[in-house]
């Protein structure tokens, strides 16, 4: 009985053990390798169909609307799969899947960063024979955008979606109470950070609960104080821009800014998701926001009526009179196509629907501003959009022409493995956690 | 026809489908080693192999894409282990967490476990109330708490003088406070359940005796009840133990890790270096260094208890 007990509580803590371990290091588990030859069409991909797989947010719809379209006169299918709405996790399911059978021939990335590892695994279609086959392919995009994925002189994304720069949004009515105009100058902004706390608002509504929010912040006062080329020469892992006069100076701004409480006291504590920080713009608790494009949808789908009427935008404020057009966010989605399609015929041709003029209402109809050429033709033609949608649109088309550069988000532009430790060093030297020699010193140090 | 001749007759006619064993003791009662296949098979498959391969990756570079297998690269995943301080700092905020669990959980599952044992008046309704979070999904209960704990539209908003500024998560202390907090209230009704379990099976002759005696209530709970549930004590503690060692939606969801880094516990830190980083081979040393931890806790866990020299807690009676 005796031994009988010890040797089942044995068991029982071995199982326990190994069960435990079995859930921590099998999700680490990657399935057997197989040889990293080029690979060939996938005979045991589905027959007759191509799979896109699709970040499973609203604007899904709109590539299945596209499907829709096309599957009335082609012969093999095109199959839209929802994934997840987290870029991390999209990103984390498209990696696991490449190589197999069941990986999508269609597949989204944000950036030449993103695809890198895929392009050295040669599990990435170089789309420059479509190109050469139909050349619109690449002319109907604006070219900065579109350039963003050539590497090493070849394409391999399409521009899909929107264009998503960073805008600061404001509050009308709480700036008209406090007497203030939206700042078109740092010192402006830094100005009426004690106005708007005397009159008990917080002067910028700020996420930093989830670390992205914060990114944007250091991505405008770089763009300004650094500038955008020398931004991407940094990010590359020219180190010694990190230890500039100039990125010394945008690290102050973000300290001058930060302890003047223009964040309030518990910024840490609010999310942008949960009806956080939006919802402290459109409440009237907060004046400004810092945000990308898509915070437009996301405060008038919460509340419609506080976006048509006082929800205002403007581009990020001057700082010091240089860069001052420049822009940061991101510039687009990209569709890439897995090096194994079985129909890379039909995968060319669908990929031709994203310039289209359907594809374009359909995205513009949600609130996205393609980076094609038309777009800019087609807002007012595009049935459903609202007068102040309408305006937005045209503001960022606006913008994103000015531009003479246009940064994509750092955590975007740099590999995968430097992306958390770089937004962990943001936001610890912005909540006052480190200084600027430990946050210089951690940019240094990310791998590229 | 006497008796003991029909018995010999049945085991004569019994013998050729009943072969003796080795040592020739009965069987009965004790299912043979096949049985137990399905089960091993399924624990080899789904254990072992994968915690042997992690074993394997952790020895390697690898960046999660299968067209470039992992490159094996010896111990320098581990010696990076040792000398990367955020691995202390997660293993010490780890821990923190397992006190605060412990202490926290274990109590308060005990006095309402052992309460909802008893036949009280409308007690069937409050358990059954009482249980709600154990339907849902950590994530969702995370989701919920994170709404409701928005320094600005959540309760601290409505109760200032309690929460201040309501930067709860803002600072270390107060974050693992709130974790393990929310960790308690939707993990206790699961340990309350098994004390309950526990209460019940403890025979009421002995309070009875006791009651005799001129013990109270609580002479009874500390001289009948506790003793008798050192076995599922013991139990209960090795799960919560192992359980938040292991938590990692909720930290993901509520905090990030954050403040600065500052509530990254090992799992949060394991999924970082694996699922964002898709530093696979440093991510599955970290989940085994996980392994060992939870493995080496529960061993002693229940050596020092002196568990495994229990024999069945209602002897004597």
């Amino acid at each position: 009985m005796k031994n009988s007990s010890r040797r089942g509580m044995r068991l029982l803590s071995a199982t326990a053990i190994v069960a435990a371990a079995a859930v921590l290091a099998g999700c680490s588990a990657g399935g057997a390798p197989s040889s990293s030859a080029t690979p060939k069409p996938n005979l045991s991909r589905p027959a007759n169909e191509i799979h896109i797989y699709a970040l499973g947010d609203a604007a899904a719809a709109v590539e299945q609307a596209a499907a829709d379209r096309f599957n009335k006169t082609s012969e093999v299918k095109v199959i839209v799969d929802k994934g997840s709405s987290a870029g991390v996790d999209y990103a984390a399911n498209v990696r696991s899947s490449l190589g197999t059978s069941t990986a999508p021939d269609i597949f989204m990335s944000y950036g030449a960063a993103g695809i890198k590892p895929y392009i050295s695994a040669n599990a990435l279609y170089p789309l420059d024979d479509f190109i050469a086959q139909d050349p619109k392919l690449k002319s109907s995009f604006l070219p900065s955008v579109f350039n963003e994925e050539v590497v090493d002189g070849k394409s391999y994304g399409v521009p899909m979606r929107g264009v998503g720069p960073v805008v600061l949004y404001y509050n009308k009515t709480v700036l008209d109470q406090a007497g203030l105009k939206p700042p078109t100058t740092y010192n402006d902004l830094l100005g009426q950070i004690d106005k708007l706390k005397s009159a008990g608002v917080t002067p910028i509504a700020l996420g930093g609960a989830d670390k992205w929010p914060t990114l944007m912040w250091y991505e405008y006062f770089y763009t300004r104080e650094v500038g955008n080329a020398d931004v991407s020469k940094a990010l590359a892992g020219d180190s010694s821009i990190w230890g500039s006069d100039a990125s010394k100076k945008a690290l102050a701004d973000i300290r001058g800014l930060v302890d003047s409480g223009a964040f309030g006291t518990n910024y840490q504590s609010v999310h942008y998701a949960n009806d956080g920080s939006p919802k402290l713009l459109s409440s009237g608790k907060a004046a400004y926001e810092l945000m990308g494009n898509w915070n437009y949808g996301t405060i008038a789908g919460d509340d419609p009526g506080f976006a048509t009427t006082n929800l205002g935008w403007t581009t990020f404020p001057t700082v010091g009179g240089s860069n001052v057009d420049d822009l940061a966010g991101n510039l687009s989605n990209y569709y890439n196509v897995a090096a194994d399609t079985r129909y890379p015929d039909t995968v060319a041709k669908f990929l031709a629907a994203l310039y289209g003029d359907d594809f374009v209402k359909g995205e513009l109809a949600i609130g996205n501003l393609p980076p094609t050429t038309s777009a800019g033709s087609l807002i007012d033609s595009t049935p459903g959009l609202t007068p102040s949608a309408q305006s937005f649109l045209q503001f960022q088309l606006g913008i994103i022409t000015k531009a003479p550069s246009f940064q994509l988000s750092w955590d975007q532009s740099v590999s995968t493995a430097s992306a958390a430790p770089m937004l962990n060093a943001m936001t610890s030297y912005f909540s006052g956690d480190s200084d600027e020699a430990s946050f210089i010193s951690a940019m240094q140090a990310l791998k590229n | 026809m006497t008796s003991s001749s029909v018995v010999e007759k049945l085991a004569v006619t019994r013998a050729p489908s009943r072969p003796r064993r080795r040592g020739g003791l009965p069987q009965v009662g004790r299912p043979g080693i096949g049985w137990a296949m399905p089960a091993f098979l399924f624990f080899g498959l789904f254990a072992l192999v994968p915690l042997a391969f992690g074993v394997y990756l952790s020895f390697t570079s690898y960046e999660g894409i299968r067209l470039v297998p992992p490159t094996w690269i010896g111990l320098d995943n581990w010696v990076r282990l040792f000398k990367d301080p955020q691995v202390l700092q997660s293993l010490t905020v780890t821990l923190i967490l397992v006190l605060l669990a412990v202490v926290t959980q274990t109590p308060l599952s005990i006095l309402i476990g052992v309460w909802a044992a008893g036949n009280q008046r409308g007690r069937a309704i409050v358990v059954a109330i009482y249980f709600v979070p154990l339907l849902m999904s950590t994530a969702a209960v995370t989701v919920l708490w994170a709404s409701m704990l928005d320094p600005n539209f959540g309760i601290p908003a409505a109760l200032p003088w309690l929460f201040g500024d309501g930067n709860l998560l803002g600072n270390q202390w107060s974050a693992l406070g709130v974790i393990a907090f929310i960790y308690l209230w939707g993990a206790t009704p699961l340990h309350t359940l098994i004390y309950q379990g526990a209460a019940r099976s403890i025979p009421r002759t002995i309070y009875q005796a006791a009651e005799i005696d001129g013990a109270g209530t609580v002479r009874q709970f500390f001289s009948i009840t506790l003793p008798q549930l050192r076995a599922t004590i013991v139990t209960d503690v090795i799960l919560i133990v192992v359980g938040t060692f292991t938590t990692f939606d909720l930290i993901f969801i509520l905090t990030g890790g954050g403040p600065n880094q500052k509530t990254a516990i090992l799992p949060f830190f394991m999924y970082e270096q694996g699922f964002q980083a898709f530093d696979i081979g440093y991510g599955s040393a970290v989940a085994i260094v996980l392994v060992v931890i939870c493995g080496v806790v529960s061993i002693a866990m229940v050596r020092l208890t002196g568990f495994e020299k229990m024999e069945s807690s209602q002897e004597g009676v």
